[in-house]
């Protein structure tokens, strides 16, 4: 006889084995019904059924461990708080599907430290100057050697010592010394985005896709894979390539019904994905370092670029980091020039490009044409009005910017369709703060000054517009 | 396999005057550490059954849905367990087909099984990729290349990632459902026109079609012929047979008056990008 799935999945409970030994002690023709509660008989078998639901429940658990779904469902997700090792999902997914768990990433960017005094400070070694957001309560150390010299203001990077969301704060939200010298005050311009570990749901996901991925032809899903996991495909490389704007989150996968070409449309947890891909080069100079001069690039220093097809100066095909940034020129640093420029050559750089670099060579068949596009971020003025009991005033601030940068960070390309098509869900929004903790009595607000949903593109992803302005009233 | 038999194990490790003399009765003890012998009996058989739940070919018929979706393989509508076991077990290899054309058709195929129809999918370069009824998907499709499929003027760029998916179901597995005003209702479980429910437009549409189709392959139309003449490979374009260039619209016209474009014992559903 073999059991039912629903079975297999659900342990008996402490009181159901011990009927069931009672019933089978019985048909033995054991006196079970002459023990007595607290006696030998009694007391053997009760822990005797306590350790064989222990058991069962272990190994029902295991029985879930075998597919993708209910493995999930067995597994505290890293996203929320569970254990970034991660469990049987991650078994599960690497050992079937080759897929591992892209982990957290912690929020990085620029902060700049005000000093008013007349005192020089540090210097700093890498890591022990520390600076905080006051909401949040998360914190900040700087990424390298750091001297803060008097009377000027000082702008450096900075990295959040947790990893995940927990680091992510709006313009101006890291505002706090923690390190405290006299005279200094901290500030950021731009947002700081840490990304949570990829969730159970997201996983599964991927693993599904993973198998389209196994095929040379170019379904849809492998577009899909390739982009979700070029954050790690790229890390991997030797020398690594980071995505600097976080691991591509959101994947849409469109064709031309006349021309035949896919696009992949593609987001990170902030949005848009800068870079160019493709973009044609019309020098490399013969020189120590490469001069490419590529007209209205659009990169920053510091960008990853992958040259191809130059002939001459062949030197410069090959992946780099830029610096010497101008508007229409970069150096490849590191790069020696080998002979003269006689032509050709394209720039895949940025995240951008280093997506779309590992979609052709992965996910794009021979004699088909595909282009990797980033969604257009869609910033929305968010206005939210909470109240909570007068202990939680403080702490709520923090919850709910989380709560908010997690839900736009999940925002599917093109919105969601629930009352219409291609909209920011004005109600499910709500929702997203009202669930973000249990002690949120009432929760009311607005999406560019209205009530209504927001209407997107296919290719649009909403993002917040600066910083959200929270409301806290206490009741 | 079977269990490991943890209550004999504890029958023969048991010294004589616990585990009685063989034909005597056995006593208090002995009958007490067989029914928890018997216990651990059941936990283990229920081990090995959720280690072989995962199995396409061990599991019992209830895991077959939860591989399946593991798998992305949706079990057809009435088609064996037997049959969609081996589609489970082959799934790894099959996948490595996706996106070409005989990949659609062999899950085409799985799902309708186990009577089959016809299935074609014609591209606009004429070329058609034909398994015949109930044909062995271990084959190769049947391929006919040709310069017949001109479906619209409007349109008709010749370009060979747009594609037809053609159903021969004359015999089945849908019956054409009459004709517009015969008195036939909605809401009788089936789609318009056809004995095709929705579930099965569904899953053709959304869960084989979509899924296993290069991402560059523009399905225009799904159409389900009632007519084994039709949409004949062997024959030239038009002549009643093949699309005549002028199926992109509704209706044409002709002497003067507005008729069907389309062949009428055929029904069209939307295809898929």
């Amino acid at each position: 006889m073999t059991l039912n799935i629903s079975d297999l999945f659900t342990p008996a409970t402490v009181a159901q084995w011990t009927n069931t030994i009672l019933a089978t002690a019985s048909a033995l023709g054991l006196p079970v019904t002459s023990w007595q509660s607290g006696g030998v008989g009694r007391t053997i078998l009760s822990v005797v059924a306590s350790q064989m639901a222990a058991t069962d429940d272990v190994v029902s658990t295991m029985a879930q461990a075998g597919f993708l779904d209910s493995a999930a469902a067995v597994t505290p997700d890293p996203s929320t708080g569970g254990d970034p090792a991660g469990g049987w999902l991650d078994l599960l997914a690497a050992s079937v599907y080759d897929v591992t768990r892209i982990p957290a990433t912690f929020a990085t960017g620029s902060v700049t430290i005000t000093n008013t005094s007349a005192s020089t400070y540090g210097p700093f070694a890498a890591g022990t100057y520390h600076v905080s957001n006051s909401a949040t309560k998360s914190t900040f150390s700087n990424a390298s050697v750091l001297t803060i010299s008097a009377a000027t203001t000082t702008t450096a990077v900075f990295n959040a010592d947790v990893a995940g969301t927990t680091g992510t704060s709006s313009p101006g939200a890291i505002n706090t010394p923690v390190t405290s010298l006299i005279g200094t005050t901290v500030s950021n311009a731009a947002s700081l985005v840490g990304t949570a570990a990829e969730s159970n749901t997201a996983l599964v996901a991927r693993c599904r896709l993973r198998l389209q991925a196994l095929s040379p032809n170019g379904p849809s899903g492998a577009y899909q894979y390739f982009a979700l996991t070029a954050y790690d495909l790229l890390r991997a490389e030797i020398p690594s390539v980071l995505l600097t704007g976080g691991p591509i989150t959101r994947v849409s996968v469109s064709s031309s019904k006349t021309t035949g070409t896919v696009t992949t449309t593609i987001a990170n947890v902030g949005g848009q994905v800068t870079g160019i891909t493709n973009f044609p080069i019309t020098a490399a100079s013969t020189a120590t370092p490469i001069v490419i001069t590529a007209n209205g690039h659009g990169l920053a220093n510091g960008a990853v670029v992958t040259i191809t097809d130059v002939t001459g100066n062949t030197a410069a095909n090959g992946t780099w980091v830029i610096s010497a940034v101008a508007t229409n020129t970069f150096e490849l640093t590191g790069s020696v020039g080998n002979g003269t420029y006689v032509g050709g050559g394209q720039i895949d750089g940025g995240d951008l490009g280093q997506v779309d670099r590992v979609l052709q060579a992965n996910a794009v068949p021979s004699a088909i044409t595909a282009v990797t596009t980033s969604a257009i971020a869609i910033p929305v003025t968010v206005v939210v009005n909470v109240w909570v009991p007068a202990a939680y005033a403080s702490a709520v601030t923090g919850v709910v910017q989380a709560a908010l940068a997690t839900y736009f960070a999940q925002l599917p390309i093109g919105g969601v369709s629930v009352n219409a098509p291609n909209i920011l869900p004005y109600n499910e929004f709500i929702g997203a703060v009202f669930t973000s903790a249990s002690y949120i009595k009432q929760v009311t607000g607005t999406l560019n000054s209205s009530t209504s949903d927001i209407p997107l593109l296919s290719n649009q992803v909403a993002t917040i517009n600066g910083s959200p302005t929270i409301n806290v009233f206490s009741t | 396999m079977s269990a490991l038999g943890i209550r004999d194990l504890v029958q023969a490790i048991s010294p004589t005057w616990l585990a009685g003399i063989q034909g005597v009765a056995a006593g208090v003890g002995q009958r007490l550490l067989y029914d928890f012998g018997l216990m651990s009996d059941v936990v283990l058989e229920k081990l090995n059954q959720g280690v072989k739940a995962r199995m396409p070919t061990e599991c019992d018929p209830s895991a077959l849905a939860l591989i399946g979706a593991d798998r992305s393989i949706p079990q057809g509508p009435n088609e064996p367990d037997n049959s969609y076991r081996v589609r489970l077990r082959r799934s790894f290899e099959t996948w490595q087909k996706a996106g070409s054309d005989q990949s659609v058709l062999i899950q085409l195929l799985g799902y309708l099984s186990p009577n089959t129809p016809q299935v074609t999918i014609v591209n606009d370069t004429s070329t058609w990729q034909t398994y015949r009824a109930n044909a062995d998907p271990a084959s190769a499709p049947f391929t006919v290349k040709s310069n017949n499929w001109t479906w619209d003027y409007r349109t008709q760029q010749k370009n060979w990632w747009q594609e037809w998916v053609i159903f021969y179901s004359a015999t089945g597995p849908w019956t054409n459902e009459g004709t517009w005003g015969d008195g036939q209702l909605w809401g009788d479980g089936g789609t318009w026109g056809s004995t095709a429910t929705e579930q099965d437009v569904t899953a053709i549409r959304q869960q084989i079609v979509k899924l296993w189709k290069g991402a560059h392959a523009s399905v225009q139309w799904i159409i389900v012929s009632f007519d084994t003449t039709l949409f004949d490979p062997a024959q030239s374009a038009g002549g009643g047979v093949n699309p005549d260039n002028n199926f992109g619209h509704w209706s044409k016209l002709v002497s003067g008056v507005q008729v069907p474009a389309r062949f009428d014992t055929a029904i069209y559903w939307d295809g898929v990008t």
